[in-house]
């Protein structure tokens, strides 16, 4: 029995197997499995009470393609995910050149470092439709917290600047709701960013910076023309990863605005739910999302072939 | 080109005290060399120098003006790392520029290229201004290092253990070549290293260091024929110094190239006798290393050697019991508790 067992444990190709199994099963059953009946679909006329398959080609396709639906959905989820990177790059590093400070050799001083860093977490670790449910209040079109605060500092109001209406109504106006959904995917993808940035900002040889002050550099200069360009190809990967959680992602515009006002947050993923669940044109919803997928490809590519070369040195 | 100067000059990390009260006169234009084995502070006195570490307590000046509280910038150094510290995504040419453009001194573009050129080619490296310094040896990254920290043209040259990566070949032409620099320059220079032949090299003067301390200040020779203490005694030479017990208070101690067959010593001069049981014989081409053992006062035996030039021919095997003697100019004798010199025949 022994002798058996370690002949099965000593035979690489068999354990090979063993070992990948789970992660092939996983990637077949919840990868490839809806991704072909995705396919399948887009090329059939198949909705919620019909699942019968007739070939249309791709007829399925070209109707999304002539919806101005479909268009907004496809201008708007390029605009949130480019800006919302954006801010999010831009905020990541001023947070990464903060936490990463040397700090004075206090006990409160280590403990107060490690609070703010564990705070800086959390919105990616909290479950993000619960979160949102939180921005919902937030932009709430009568009790938003944000608008009480604009009207005690006299922004807001019947003879302020942005009066006389008592209420923004973040999420009932074009520009406002747009805004909107990107501070929220912004907010979401900051605390991720900003923890890859740490480590490759802790990467770089203090000899370097040890140097570079040497040198004569100051504050600006030694974050610009050393600092940056060091931890440049590992903040290509945190864009990346931004870029396709945002791209793809269904959670923020469902629960804030469900694509409204009209189609101006309209997304493609959420366009996707909207005719293919909701709206139970199962044919149409598996085409629209598979615009998204060549996206992502191509992302998830650049993303690998980043991740093999980001090494400072 | 200024002097440089350290009173009592203090640092610790937590509980550790790396330098612990350091006092130094280094002369304008001079090659000190600070040597130490490692974690003597060594490094963080360069550093402390540099305006990398601030001082607990304790001043510095270079030249007529005290720095003890000036960032690096505005002390007027630079310095070459043991890593050499090269930024990997600059070129050579934008590497040794560095310093210009961020001292804000040379802002002419064409001043600074020049200047770069100058630099370039004080080190011979001017072919390789485009490459980036993944593309470069061992060798040419340390003359790029230097390039970069003569280019601003510092009163002060602080060298950090920038011989330790190169390898041994490499290394001997690398210390003449850099004494050349150092000798055309007239550039006041700070050199920390643990190798001992490094410094012997190199230095117009030592600067011997153990536990944050001076133990002793001279020139290479000075110091190795007058070792202040045990510590230096042993530290210098390869191997160090014999040390033998001869009484409750005294220790006495001969260099391994002093101690030789008695037949090897003229047979009128004087000298002092030691019988040896030795126990190994290494040849190491050049010379002879003898490793034998001799009794101190109360009998206790001490691993002792001594070194043979080539041209001693005597025939020596282990496990035999051989007559040596030591010229009594070649005696030393230290404190047996606090290792201190003691001067004159104390013995």
């Amino acid at each position: 029995m022994n002798a058996i067992m370690s002949r099965w444990l000593d035979d690489s190709r068999l354990m090979g197997i063993v070992f990948l199994a789970p992660a092939t099963l996983y990637i077949v059953l919840l990868v490839g499995f809806p991704f072909i009946t995705a396919l399948l679909f887009s090329v059939s006329t198949a909705t919620v009470g019909d699942a019968s398959f007739n070939y249309v080609g791709l007829r399925n396709f070209s109707n999304v393609w002539q919806t101005p639906a479909f268009r907004d959905a496809l201008v708007n989820t390029f605009v949130f995910t480019v800006v919302a990177q954006i801010f999010t790059i831009i905020l990541a590093n001023i947070l990464a050149q903060l936490l990463s400070m040397p700090l004075p050799e206090r006990r409160s001083a280590r403990l107060g470092m490690w609070l703010a860093r564990m705070l800086i977490i959390l919105p990616w670790a909290t479950p993000l439709s619960l979160s949102v449910v939180g921005w919902l209040w937030m932009y709430d079109s009568k009790y938003s917290p944000i608008d009480y605060i604009l009207r005690e500092m006299a922004l807001l109001g019947p003879g302020t600047v942005w009066g006389p209406a008592n209420n923004l109504i973040w999420l009932g106006k074009p520009l406002l709701a747009k805004a909107s959904v990107i501070f929220v995917h912004v907010w979401r993808m900051t605390p991720l960013a900003t923890v890859i940035l740490m480590a490759g900002l802790s990467s770089i040889p203090t000899d370097l910076l040890d140097q570079a002050q040497v040198d004569g550099s100051r504050y600006f200069r030694t974050l610009f023309q050393v600092k940056l360009p060091l931890v440049l190809p590992i903040m290509l990967i945190s864009l990346l990863f931004g870029f396709i959680f945002t791209f793809g992602d269904l959670t923020v515009v469902y629960i804030l605005t469900r694509g409204g006002p009209i189609t101006h947050t309209l997304t493609l993923p959420m366009y996707s739910f909207l005719v293919g669940i909701d709206g139970g044109n199962l044919a149409q919803g598996a085409a629209v999302s598979l615009f998204i997928f060549p996206v992502l490809l191509v992302v998830a590519i650049v993303l690998l072939r980043t991740a093999s070369r980001a090494e400072i040195r | 080109m200024s002097e440089v100067n350290l009173q009592g000059v203090v640092k610790r990390f937590g509980d550790v005290v790396a330098v612990a009260g350091v006092d130094l006169a280094i002369e304008s234009g001079e090659f000190l060399v600070v040597l130490g084995p490692s974690g003597c502070g060594k490094t963080t006195l360069m550093r402390t120098i540099a305006g990398l570490e601030k001082p607990e307590a304790g001043r510095i000046s270079i030249g007529a003006r005290d720095v003890t509280l000036l960032p690096p910038r505005k002390r007027g150094i630079a310095m070459v790392f043991q890593s050499y510290a090269l930024y990997p995504h600059m070129s050579v040419a934008g590497n040794i520029g560095f310093p210009l453009k961020a001292q804000g001194r040379c802002p002419n573009r064409q001043d600074r290229e020049q200047r770069v050129h100058q630099a370039a080619q004080m080190v011979s490296i001017e072919h390789l201004l485009d490459r980036r310094p993944r593309q470069l040896s061992g060798g040419e990254r340390q003359r790029v290092a230097i390039a970069r920290a003569i280019v601003s043209e510092p009163e002060v040259l602080l060298l950090d253990e920038p011989l330790s990566n190169l390898d041994a070949r490499l290394r001997a032409y690398a210390r003449d070549e850099l004494k050349g620099f150092q000798r055309k320059l007239g550039i006041t220079t700070v050199f920390v290293t643990h190798d001992q032949i490094e410094a012997m090299g190199l230095g117009d003067r030592i600067v011997v260091m153990r536990d944050g301390l001076v133990q002793q200040v001279g020139a290479p020779q000075a110091i190795y024929d007058r070792p202040q203490n045990t510590f230096v005694a042993t530290f210098l030479g390869s191997p160090g110094m014999n040390l033998q017990l001869v009484s409750d208070q005294v220790q006495r101690g001969f260099r391994p190239e002093h101690l030789l067959p008695l037949e090897e010593l003229p047979p009128d001069a004087a000298r002092e006798l030691f019988s040896l049981q030795i126990t190994r014989v290494e040849h190491l081409g050049a010379d002879r290393l003898l490793y034998g053992q001799l009794p101190d006062y109360r009998g206790d035996m001490q691993l002792t050697v001594s070194r043979l030039p080539g041209n001693v021919t005597t025939e020596i095997s282990p496990d035999r019991t051989c007559e040596f003697g030591v010229r009594p100019e070649h005696l030393h004798y230290f404190d047996r508790a606090s290792g201190e010199r003691l001067e004159g025949e104390a013995a």
